[in-house]
Order: structure tokens, then sequence, then C-alpha cells
């Protein structure tokens, strides 16, 4: 559950919302649908973005490739789920702090290059920005360098 | 692992992440953890009387019988670390990296109110290992009894590093909150090479020069 709709619920406790705090609900249940709709499209889409980039790094160490883009696809979950809440402290908390502690690779650069054309690609430009600044965060933890 | 067994399976990440590893059941009035294992928050003021209890009938004896209570607690919280860590990721504990067992370790002990967990290890050299916890549940500050005073610490940690190298090794706790430090920090390593830092705390060294020493 995202801030503002906490924020909103525990005010409800002790009473009504007013017509403006009921709006910011309306306008966060609205939002949802979009954010639910990338959701399963990022769901659904994901083996064939992943084959994609790895069909692009095919001369790499296969090992190190399967090791980075475990990460990457770890991250994207993450984000698409944070995404779908409008929560950047939720994929702090679950993905975020675990992704900073992973063993840097080159990899992860060329892999989260590659993997966000595809996101790009398959979102379009209604779409994409309301993944994007989950997806920063991810490339945050993952590409420290 | 292949790249369809990645694509459809579960990616674990984060297994103590906050708001999934701790629930509760209002209706039962209980917490568990994430595999559905009871935990209980202990108020401080138990922890305290617990401890005030033990000084008051046993006295002198008081660290020794705290130290045993945590190394059984040692030993019990290791076996559920190995059986859980490697239910969730998939692999044996020996399998982890030392990378993702270090970081599951300082997550379990942020998620449970144990405070904060750093393992320091520019004194491997010297075949010690520096622990710090910054805000310990187990000591009052400032109390001086002149000693340092977390054996509920130095028992958890010794038995957990013994599980872990699968060697004799001791912890001795150079600073202390009950000493005025801002934290709480041991040494960790086999008993001949503890012996120095043994001696030294005993007389009273402060831990910055003790690890000063350490380093020359």
């Amino acid at each position: 559950m995202n801030r503002t709709v906490r924020q909103l619920l525990n005010t409800a406790e002790q009473r009504y919302l007013e017509t403006a705090e009921q709006q910011q609900l309306w306008q966060q249940f609205q939002a949802l649908s979009s954010r639910l709709t990338v959701y399963e499209r990022i769901r659904t889409q994901e083996a064939q973005m992943v084959r994609s980039v790895t069909r692009q790094v095919a001369s790499a160490d296969e090992g190190a490739v399967l090791a980075a883009l475990r990460d990457w696809v770890g991250a994207l979950r993450g984000a698409a789920l944070a995404m779908v809440l409008d929560d950047p402290e939720f994929f702090d908390q679950r993905v975020g702090q675990w992704l900073r502690s992973r063993p840097g690779s080159p990899l992860h650069g060329t892999l989260g290059s590659l993997l966000q054309a595809q996101l790009k690609t398959v979102l379009g430009a209604q779409e994409w920005p309301l993944l994007a600044p989950y997806w920063e965060q991810a490339q945050r933890c993952l590409c420290r360098s | 692992m292949n790249l369809d067994t990645l694509l459809n399976q579960p990616v674990p990440t984060d297994y103590f992440a906050p708001g999934v590893y701790v629930q509760g059941d209002l209706e039962l009035g209980t917490l568990s953890n994430r595999r559905g294992n009871r935990l209980v928050a202990i108020p401080e003021h138990l922890v305290r009387g617990i401890e005030a209890g033990l000084v008051q009938e046993i006295g002198k004896a008081t660290p020794l019988v705290l130290q045993r209570c945590r190394r059984h607690w040692g030993q019990h919280l290791f076996a559920r670390l190995a059986e859980e860590l490697a239910e969730y990721y998939g692999k044996p504990l020996a399998d982890l990296t030392m990378q993702e067992f270090i970081y599951c370790l300082t997550r379990c002990w942020q998620v449970h109110g144990w405070g904060q967990l750093h393992l320091d290890w520019s004194y491997s050299a010297q075949g010690l290992i520096l622990v710090s916890i910054y805000n310990s549940p187990w000591v009052r500050p400032h109390i001086g009894t002149g000693q340092p005073a977390a054996h509920v610490e130095v028992g958890l940690l010794e038995v957990l590093f013994r599980q872990l190298t699968g060697r004799e090794v001791q912890c001795v706790q150079i600073a202390c909150i009950s000493l005025g430090h801002g934290l709480n920090q041991f040494l960790i390593g086999l008993p001949e090479r503890l012996q120095p830092v043994v001696d030294w705390v005993q007389s009273g060294m402060d831990a910055a020069t003790i690890l000063q020493r350490l380093a020359t």
C-alpha cells in the first residue's frame, strides 16, 4: 500500500474523508488500474524480453550472464510490483537493499541497458513512464560504478 | 541453472525483508516469521528484569550463565538460519556466497530488533574479525560496571561463528554501550590469536587503542 493511501486510511480512522481527500483516493484507484495493466504486460513479456537480451550477449560467458540476469529479473519483478503499489519504499525494502549487496559485474550495466531498451519497446511511450522511476531505482542498485 | 529455470521459477531476493518476514495474526494474538515459526516480542523491561534477577540470585556468575544461555540460543539460531536460508535460496548454506550470508545475517539482526550488525574484515591478517553492533537491546547505556557487559552477544556471536567456521573460535568484547561507547564491538578469532586482546581488555584498554595495536 502506498504512502498516500495509507495516510488517507489513517485519517479516515477518526473522521470521514473530505471531498478533496476522497478525490485523492479515487485518483489512486484509477491509477492502480493503469499500473496493473503495465504489470500484466511486463509479466507476460518477461521471457521474450530476457531471451532477446541473452541473444544480444551470446558471446559472453554464459554463467556470468545468467548470474547477472538473475539479479535483473529479480529487480524487474520487484520494480513492477513497486510500480503497482506506487511505493518506492516498498522497492527499497523488498529488493533494493538486497540488490545493493550483490557482487558488482560489468555485465549488470550491459544487460540493464539491453533490458531497458526491450522494456521501452514493449511498454511504449505511454506505459514506460509508469515503470521508469522504479527501473531507475533498480539501476542505481545494480549499476553502482 | 539455465535460462528456462530462471524464467520459470521465483527469483529469491531478501529473505528477511521487513513486511514479509515478520507477520502478525491479531485474531490469534501471535507473531510469526514467513515460515510460520512463532516469534515473540520481548519488552526491554523483561530483558533488564532477567539480568537483574540473575545478578541478585547468582551474583558474579551472571555473565557466565548469560553466555551459556546465548550459546544455546546461538546453536538453535544457526540451525534455523541454515534450514530457512537453504530452503529459500534453494541451495545449502555452504553454497551461499559469504557476501550473501553476511547480508542475511545483518538483515536477520535488523528485522528481529537486535540492532545493526557490521562485520569488518580489516583484521583478517591478524586472524580476527571485528564485529560492531549499534543499538543493541541487551545492555543499558552508561551503567558503568568497568568491564564490557554484552554477555548475550558474546555468547551468541561465538557460537554462530563456531558453527560457521567449524573452528573453536572465541569472542571478546572490546567496546560496550554500558561503558559509554556508542556501540558494542567484538573481536572473534582463535584463542591463541585473541589472548593479547583479552589481556588488554582486562587491563582497561579502550577499543581504539586495541584496534590501533592490532593494526601495527
